[in-house]
This record gives C-alpha cells, sequence and structure tokens, in this order.
C-alpha cells in the first residue's frame, strides 16, 4: 500500500469510527432492527468506502445517511412484496404481560410507519438536523420534509393515543 | 419541550445499540469489492469474445508464505445483465498453504491423551475419524487430545453410523462442542472437560451455535433454542430447519436459512415467529443456466457471502456455490465434490475434499492445500 492509500484509509477510519455509534442508532431508529441496522451501516460504509476519494471532501455523514436510508427503503420494499398478506394492526396495543411504558408505546407505533415518515422523524428529532439538511439526506424538498414530518407525527398519535399530548407539543415545532 | 420529549424518546428507545467497530471491516471489504469488479470484468469480456475457454494463471502473492495456483476456470455463457459467476475446477495437486492450526496429518491418533481440565484454553478443530473406534479428538496447539465424554453413535433409518459430532459442533470461540443425541444434547466445556445434558426429547440430529453464544438443535420438523448457562431448551414455533441455517449469520433474534425445499429459498426467520420474515430466492442466473437442485451440509456466512455444496441439476455434478446473501445471487462456484468448514478469513473458505483440507480464496479463485485428507468429520470454530 502506497503512502497516499495508506493516508486516504486512515482518514476513512478515523472518519467512520468518530461517528458510527450515532449512525447505528440513527439506521435501528430507521428500521426497527439491530441486525438489518447493522447491516445497513455496513453496506453504506463499504459504498462510502468505495467512494472516499471523491465523497471526503463533500459531506461524507449526508452521503452515509441517504445510503442508509435509501437500502432501508429498498429492503422495506422488498419485504412488502414478498409478504402481501401481512396486514398491520390499526392500533398499536402493548402486550398486556409487558410493561406498557411510553417509550415501548413509542417504539411500537414508529414501526407502522413508512420508512420517509420514520427516516423524516429520527433526522429531525434524533439527528436533530435541520429541514433543509433532512430534505437533502432524503432526496425531497423541504415542504415534503415539513408536510410528512406533520403526517408521521398524526399518525403516530393516531395509533397510540397515549402519545397524543406529547406528540402534539412535538408537532408545534 | 415537545421537541425535547421526542428526541428523549428517540435516545431512549436506541440508548441500548451498542458501539460497532465497522470501520476497519468496510474499508477492507471495498477493496475485495473492487478486486472482484475487476475480476467480473475480466471474465465478462472474456465470456463475450471466447464460448469456453480455460486458462492457468499463477498468481504471485509477493511476500506472502504461499503462492496459491488460480484452478483452470472455465467461463461460463454470458446471460445478459448478469456478471457470470466464475466456475473454479479443482487443481490435482494443489500447493500447500503453510501456517495453518491444522498438522498436514491426524498422526497417531492411539496415542492421543485423554482431555483432562485446564489441558487446552480452545479447540482448533474437533475431529472423529470414519471407521474408527468411535471416538472424537480435540485438536489444540497441533496435539491431539481423546474426548472420553460417553457419546452415542445412532443409526439412521439407512442403518448407517451416524457421528454425533457434525461440523457445527464446535463453537466459535473454541470453547465448547456440542452434540447431538437421542433425547438430549450433550454440550462440553473444552476447557474443563465437564459435560452439561439438556434434554430434548427425539431424535436430536443438527446443532448449530449462534452468535450470540445460544444454540440452536434441530430434528426432523422441529428446531430447539438452547440457553447453555441454565442447561434449558425452547421450542421455536414454525418450519425452521437447523440443517439450513447458515452459521456465522444467525444470532437470538434473527437467523438465515438457506432452505432446501423447492425452490430452494433464501428466508429470514426471527426467532419465536411462525413465518419467515423475509421469503426469497436464490437468483442462479450468474450459473448461465444452470443452477443447483439441492443444498447439502452446512451454510456459513462471513460479511456478504455465504457459502454452501449442493448438487447442480441435469448432471447432479457436485458444487460449492458462493452467494451474495444480500441479493441472493451466485458469485463464485467451485466444480467439485467438497463441504466448506467455515471462513478462514473474509475471503477465504475451509473445504474437505477427497484430496485434503483446502483453502479456497473466493477472490481469486485459489486453492490451497492446507493439511492431507481428514477421513472422518471435522468440525472448526
Amino acid at each position: 500500500m502506497d503512502a497516499a492509500a495508506a493516508d486516504e484509509r486512515e482518514e476513512f477510519v478515523a472518519f467512520v469510527q468518530a461517528r458510527q455509534h450515532r449512525l447505528l442508532r440513527s439506521a435501528y431508529l430507521i428500521c426497527g432492527d439491530r441486525y438489518l441496522a447493522e447491516n445497513l451501516l455496513q453496506g453504506a460504509l463499504v459504498k462510502l468506502a468505495l467512494h472516499w476519494t471523491r465523497v471526503r471532501t463533500g459531506d461524507p455523514e449526508a452521503f452515509l445517511r441517504t445510503v442508509i436510508y435509501r437500502d432501508a427503503v429498498s429492503w422495506w420494499r422488498r419485504r412488502r412484496r414478498e409478504q402481501l398478506t401481512w396486514e398491520p394492526p390499526a392500533r398499536v396495543a402493548p402486550d398486556p404481560g409487558e410493561d406498557a411504558s411510553t417509550r415501548l408505546v413509542f417504539e411500537a407505533a414508529l414501526r407502522r410507519l413508512t420508512p420517509r415518515q420514520r427516516a423524516v422523524l429520527v433526522l429531525r428529532f434524533f439527528d436533530d438536523l435541520t429541514e433543509a439538511r433532512t430534505a437533502a439526506v432524503l432526496g425531497v424538498s423541504v415542504g415534503t420534509v415539513k408536510s410528512q414530518t406533520s403526517v408521521a407525527l398524526r399518525r403516530l398519535q393516531g395509533m397510540a393515543p397515549e402519545l397524543r399530548d406529547l406528540l402534539a407539543a412535538g408537532r408545534e415545532v | 419541550m415537545g421537541v425535547e420529549q421526542v428526541s428523549r424518546l428517540f435516545r431512549e428507545s436506541a440508548a441500548d445499540v451498542p458501539a460497532p467497530r465497522l470501520a476497519e471491516a468496510a474499508w477492507a471489504q471495498a477493496l475485495r469489492v473492487r478486486r472482484r469488479r475487476q475480476n467480473m470484468l475480466a471474465g465478462t469480456v472474456l465470456g463475450a469474445t471466447v464460448v469456453t475457454a480455460s486458462a492457468v494463471v499463477v498468481a504471485v502473492r509477493g511476500a506472502s508464505d504461499h503462492t496459491p495456483v488460480a484452478p483452470q476456470t472455465s467461463a461460463p455463457s454470458t446471460v445478459v445483465g448478469i456478471p457470470p459467476a466464475p466456475v473454479d475446477r479443482m487443481p490435482a495437486t494443489p500447493p500447500v498453504r503453510m501456517g495453518t492450526a491444522l498438522p498436514r496429518n491426524p498422526g497417531n491418533l492411539a496415542a492421543a491423551p485423554v482431555l483432562g481440565s485446564g489441558a487446552i484454553q480452545r479447540a482448533d478443530a474437533l475431529y472423529e475419524p470414519s471407521g474408527g473406534p468411535q471416538t472424537v479428538y480435540v485438536l489444540s496447539g497441533g496435539a491431539f487430545h481423546r474426548l472420553s465424554v460417553a457419546l452415542q453413535f445412532l443409526s439412521d433409518p439407512a442403518k448407517r453410523i451416524v457421528s454425533p459430532l457434525r461440523p457445527s459442533s464446535l463453537s466459535a470461540d473454541g470453547r465448547l462442542a456440542a452434540f447431538p443425541q437421542r433425547d438430549d444434547v450433550l454440550v462440553v466445556d473444552l476447557t474443563t472437560a465437564r459435560a452439561t445434558q439438556v434434554k430434548i426429547p427425539g431424535f436430536n440430529e443438527q446443532v448449530l451455535w449462534l452468535t450470540s453464544g445460544s444454540l440452536l438443535v434441530g430434528q426432523q420438523g422441529a428446531a430447539y433454542l438452547v440457553n447453555v448457562d441454565r442447561a434449558s431448551a425452547t421450542r421455536l414455533p414454525g418450519s425452521l430447519s437447523v440443517a439450513d441455517v447458515v452459521a456465522g449469520a444467525s444470532n437470538d433474534r434473527t437467523v438465515l436459512e438457506l432452505a432446501d425445499t423447492p425452490g430452494l429459498p433464501l428466508r429470514e426467520w426471527t426467532l419465536g415467529t411462525g413465518t419467515p420474515r423475509v421469503d426469497s430466492k436464490v437468483d442462479f442466473r450468474g450459473l448461465g443456466g444452470y443452477r443447483v437442485s439441492r443444498w447439502s451440509g452446512p451454510a456459513w456466512r462471513s460479511g456478504d457471502l455465504v457459502v454452501r455444496a449442493g448438487q447442480r441439476n441435469a448432471s447432479n455434478a457436485e458444487v460449492v456455490v458462493v452467494l451474495d446473501a444480500l441479493s441472493g445471487r451466485v458469485v463464485r462456484v467451485l466444480a467439485a465434490a467438497a463441504t466448506p468448514l467455515g471462513w478462514l478469513d473474509q475471503h477465504t473458505v475451509v473445504l474437505q475434499a477427497s484430496n485434503g483440507i483446502l483453502a479456497w480464496d473466493v477472490d481469486t479463485g485459489g486453492l490451497t492445500s492446507m493439511a492431507a485428507p481428514f477421513d472422518g468429520t471435522l468440525a472448526l470454530p
């Protein structure tokens, strides 16, 4: 390996090490499955490594978020095609034997959103991205981000009335 | 307040996600992807101009401790839009690979001492010679020990003696060995030579360690998840076949199954649910008009790649196939009868074949000999 290649590798590794934990958490919140989240992140990191020379001077973190989101959507579409009989329940109800905490209700309701709606909420409220950056990552307009945020929060309320007060406050942002 | 509370719920939901260590692996995988693309590009050019060709290429590996010879490779007919999977063939005498944990041959096993407590820290392999005294040997640091645990050697429906040693019997850390028995499974801590009996009524046939350290046990039409620390087993709902579960890719929540049922589906299960979460098909188009008619032996995953032996349709010829687990696409084939024993590293499969224990580099197709033939069942971590 020549010196330039070694420098690139070192730079890539340092970049990833500083962000991988947060990105994995973000991927998990979008897809709802740790195993899949790690696969999504791993796949995105390989793609980033393949394009590192070109992307490193731009916004590699946005590149990763975009790949994770698009791959999550591809996975979801594939699963939807293969599980045509699967119907989500109209309302989320925690198992009676489980601790029906707010977090569990929130997670269950989150899983019923579309990947784009989940991604909008995660990017806005977990990753603290602006509407403009969220729009850039998802490849949509700022108006779409605003409307999807509103729709997602409203759907969460519909599926989990326990969160109504909390989410109503969230919609005001 | 609203933003803070939504953010807090997200933070709490993601709090248990452990920190990954993916940076080095991603860079290394990208390098392999580049190499594979270059190989495929070369194969596509060859396939477009020559219907069947063979070439012998000497792959020089600089300061490497071995010099693998790429096998004769025939380029299959090109399917439009699908890169053809390279088909490797077994060289008559693969070059020797140095520096492996396996001895060149088992040697005099009759002189092997009984495995006692503290004799080893981890096992490099388990071996049960065929036609011998029905004994399992533990290889560690180049030396064999004899396992003194009483094991049942049962007969299958064809009255053939079946070894309780499976290629997937040894845990990834080399410390635990699992043996399926009638009405129970024996788990042996190889560092203390102590056995734990886990009651599972019925004829237990398969064992497979999950990456979490739990154990899957399979019977005809039934699968069990064993908590080794508690010596307890839970029957799993659904039709999961443990014999078809991909080792190295499965944890306590999600398992990948390369099913040996009509259509050869590639399924992903969430354990505890009765139906697969993802049910897709293997894409055999890269095989140039051929496909695999049935799988055999264990399947192993490394990164995005899964390797398993099978029979090719039309001729029933035995092949070893490497798949991309995400796309289901066949990416490399070895046209030979061999049993994959696992991955030596991220791009090298260990194979048990009639001409020895071999290392197959799935990036280059190179085959090297790790050891002489081990006649019997061999399990690696």
